[in-house]
């Protein structure tokens, strides 16, 4: 009996250093916050000091191209010593949260260009006295690192390339479809038409993976926004209603391609990193919806689909608010620089150094990333980049709620898309979820 | 004539002095793992307990918000929906506590070269879980091995979505921790037979016993203790050591139909950047915890008692 009794005693005693050190998991940190270091006053103060920078990324250009981009830098400034670290994107964003509350970590930290940068905001260093007139006439997409997103707005990050959504098919399987491959859908029932067509084929409609949810993400952002007024896309960048009839309708869109068997059966299972991309380019299906430049872009699909690579723009809805099929395009990623750090000015050049027209030509060639500087005219070989990049020039461009959305919010999304692409929940009390998420993230400051 | 011999008494003062001087040195000896256990585990557990009631932002002010993140916790259906799954996950533990005593008792009685075969039970818990998470994740995936295996022997229909259908998620989770926990239970039975004389159960064969009465009526009362203590130690790792096996294997979903306590504590906290609602979370879970234990050992004891 007494054994028992320190069994228990001693099974107790576990259960609580257990419990225990997960409670200790959050230590606090009470240092005192760093003053902001306002170092020059624009872009080109150069530092002779011995300075290594640690940048973070996660592997958006690849890596391999941005070592050259590192190594050419260094070359030119050669105090500078650039430590480039690629963290996993699944714990990119968690590893910046320990950072900010930690304050140590990088110098420079790669973001998206959209309020998502907002939700770290506590480590960013503000640019308005780094970031010249310049600089802000060269680059595009400083209303969605500014405060108030607006243009003017105090700027906390430096936005740096751009991004598109668009659809990709593939002709040798339109061809065995009877589908002409020079004229892919350009509306609904078009798009209706093509998948029967392609499933009496044996052929798979659309390429599909939806179990991280990022792809309803894509699909939303083409069809919900076909839905929405001016005014309201214009909302949804600093105030977003998911619960949105239009938006409901858009993604009910994408519910009705599942259920009419459009899209990779089963593909709640399936990630759309790396599986989904991967099927694509392996031939596993005739369309896709993917992005325009850095990954799951004509660069990883020219080099194994080749000539049967087509890119298309999103299929009108019946109800679209567009009067001709336009392109999804908006600024795609940022640098932001860290407040802890302590080399404020020489992690800007960095900065400068990678947004530069030379930089950004250099990551088109070299990744497929579009610019967003102006002057930059990069050598186009592909043909798929090269309309791509003509819808770009010569169709009006938008961006809708999903390239806007918040970090917490898109957590609660992608959660929710297995259950409402499979009817277990439906698409209003999922958005229901995601408004939940929204209404709590944290303001976006005003100035 | 005996001489009865008187041992020295000592004055009733110095019989207290010299209690003091042995309480002053015990005390001594036990600084040390006063102070760890005051540093690793007191100061930080009430350091998240106060920080539960404020809108924590570690490192930077955090205002005081009450019993705020507590409520919102209490109102939120994912919450409660986490609350589910971590009582479905304890209908794990009878599984995850019989089938390795199972084993053991097989090695025990019936298989030549016992020590290779706990070897080779023993082999997934010298590999990280996020290893064997990955691992499941292939084997379980859509056109993974174990639809394949099944689209093989027999029709279609059997092969499932384990990780990604809301009705087997739980239950596959459940059947993947049932083959990564057998090797330890296998090893710590296997240890505890081995200190039972095998006399008993030559007895009880001789006495007619079969496998099954063997196990229940001989093997069982005397592995007792070892096996409170193995159910108690599934019961704390159902709840607070579930995250590498979440993070892998579904990230939670599909929904929060697979999230537990310690993966939402993380999302909360790193995710969403929550540290407040997380602290709450981690002393919602504290007390689960420690409800569900106490309960567990008393039935033990009340059993222990009426045995």
């Amino acid at each position: 009996m007494r054994k028992r009794t320190t069994t228990l005693r001693w099974a107790l005693l576990t259960a609580v250093v257990l419990v225990f050190g997960l409670a200790a998991c959050g230590g606090d940190n009470e240092t005192t916050p760093p003053e902001t270091q306002t170092g020059g006053a624009t872009t080109t103060t150069e530092s002779t000091k011995p300075v290594t920078l640690e940048i973070w990324s996660w592997g958006s250009p690849d890596e391999k191209v941005m070592k050259q981009l590192n190594d050419r830098y260094m070359q030119e400034h050669p105090n500078a010593t650039i430590k480039f670290v690629v963290q996993p994107f699944n714990s990119y964003f968690t590893l910046l949260r320990s950072a900010v509350a930690t304050r140590k970590g990088p110098d420079v930290f790669m973001n998206y260009a959209s309020p998502f940068l907002f939700d770290y905001f506590q480590g960013l260093t503000p640019l308005a006295d780094y970031v010249s007139d310049d600089l802000r006439d060269q680059l595009t997409g400083w209303g969605s690192v500014s405060g108030g997103l607006k243009p003017e707005g105090t700027p906390y990050g430096v936005p740096w390339l751009g991004q598109g959504i668009q659809m990709y098919y593939n002709k040798a399987l339109f061809e065995k479809a009877g589908i002409d491959p020079a004229a892919p859908p350009t509306t609904w029932d078009e798009l209706l038409a093509a998948c029967d067509a392609l499933k009496a084929a044996n052929v798979v409609p659309i390429v599909a993976g939806w179990k991280d949810g990022y792809y309803a993400e894509w699909f939303g952002e083409l069809f919900a926004t076909q839905l929405l007024s001016e005014d309201q896309v214009a909302n949804y960048y600093a105030n977003p209603e998911w619960t949105d009839p239009a938006m409901v309708k858009g993604l009910d869109y994408v519910k009705q391609l599942v259920d009419r068997d459009c899209t990779t059966p089963n593909a709640e299972a399936i990630p759309l990193f790396p599986n989904a991309v991967d099927n694509f380019a392996s031939g596993k299906g005739a369309m896709f919806v993917g992005l325009a430049s850095n990954n799951a872009h004509w660069g990883e699909f020219t080099p194994k689909l080749g000539d049967d690579l087509g890119a298309m723009l999103a299929p009108l809805l019946p109800d679209s608010n567009f009067a001709e099929q336009r392109m999804n395009f908006g600024p795609a990623l940022s640098w932001a620089i860290a407040k802890w750090g302590e080399n404020p000015q020489e992690a800007f050049d960095y900065v400068s150094f990678l947004v530069s027209p030379e930089s950004q030509e250099f990551l088109f060639e070299q990744a497929g990333s579009i610019p967003n500087v102006a002057g930059a005219s990069p050598a186009v070989t592909d043909p798929v980049a090269e309309e791509i990049l003509g819808w770009i020039s010569d169709t009006p461009v938008w961006i809708g709620p999903f390239t806007t959305i918040r970090a917490q919010v898109e957590v609660t999304f992608d959660k929710m898309v297995p259950q409402f692409i499979t009817g277990r929940t439906s698409i209003e009390d999922a958005m229901k979820q995601v408004q939940a998420t929204q209404d709590k993230a944290p303001p976006i400051p005003e100035e | 004539m005996a001489t009865r011999t008187q041992a020295p008494r000592t004055a009733p003062g110095a019989t207290r002095r010299s209690g003091a001087v042995r309480a002053f040195s015990e005390a001594l000896f036990l600084l040390p793992i006063l102070a760890v256990v005051g540093f690793v585990l007191v100061v930080p557990t009430a350091n998240a307990i106060l920080h539960s009631f404020t809108n924590w932002n570690p490192g930077y002010e955090s205002p005081f918000v009450g019993l705020d993140n507590y409520v919102e916790l209490a109102k939120s259906d994912a919450f409660r929906q986490i609350l589910k799954n971590q009582a479905f996950l304890l209908l794990g533990i009878p599984i995850w506590a019989i089938l390795p005593l199972v084993v053991s008792v097989m090695l025990y009685e019936r298989v030549p070269a016992p020590g290779l075969f706990r070897t080779v039970f023993f082999f997934p818990a010298t590999v990280s879980p996020a290893i064997i998470g990955i691992l499941f994740s292939f084997i379980l995936a859509p056109d993974g091995p174990l639809n394949a295996a099944i689209r093989t022997a027999g029709p279609d229909s059997f092969a499932a979505n384990w990780l990604a259908d809301p009705n087997l998620v739980r239950p596959t989770l459940i059947a993947v921790l049932a083959w990564a926990t057998m090797g330890t239970g296998v090893v710590i039975f296997s240890a505890a037979l081995s200190t039972v004389p095998p006399e008993l159960f030559e007895a009880a064969e001789m006495d007619g016993a079969g496998w099954w009465q063997r196990l229940f009526y001989v093997v069982l009362p005397t592995l007792r203790h070892v096996v409170e203590l193995w159910v108690v130690i599934l019961v704390i790792s159902a709840f607070v050591a579930m995250f590498p096996w979440i993070f892998t294997l579904t990230r939670g979903g599909p929904g929060y139909l697979s999230t537990t306590l310690d993966y939402d504590i993380y999302q909360n906290a790193l995710g969403f950047g929550y540290f407040g609602l997380a602290a709450a979370e981690t002393v919602y879970l504290l007390v689960i915890v420690g409800v569900v234990i106490t309960v567990g050992a008393g039935a033990f004891r009340r059993r222990g008692v009426e045995a």
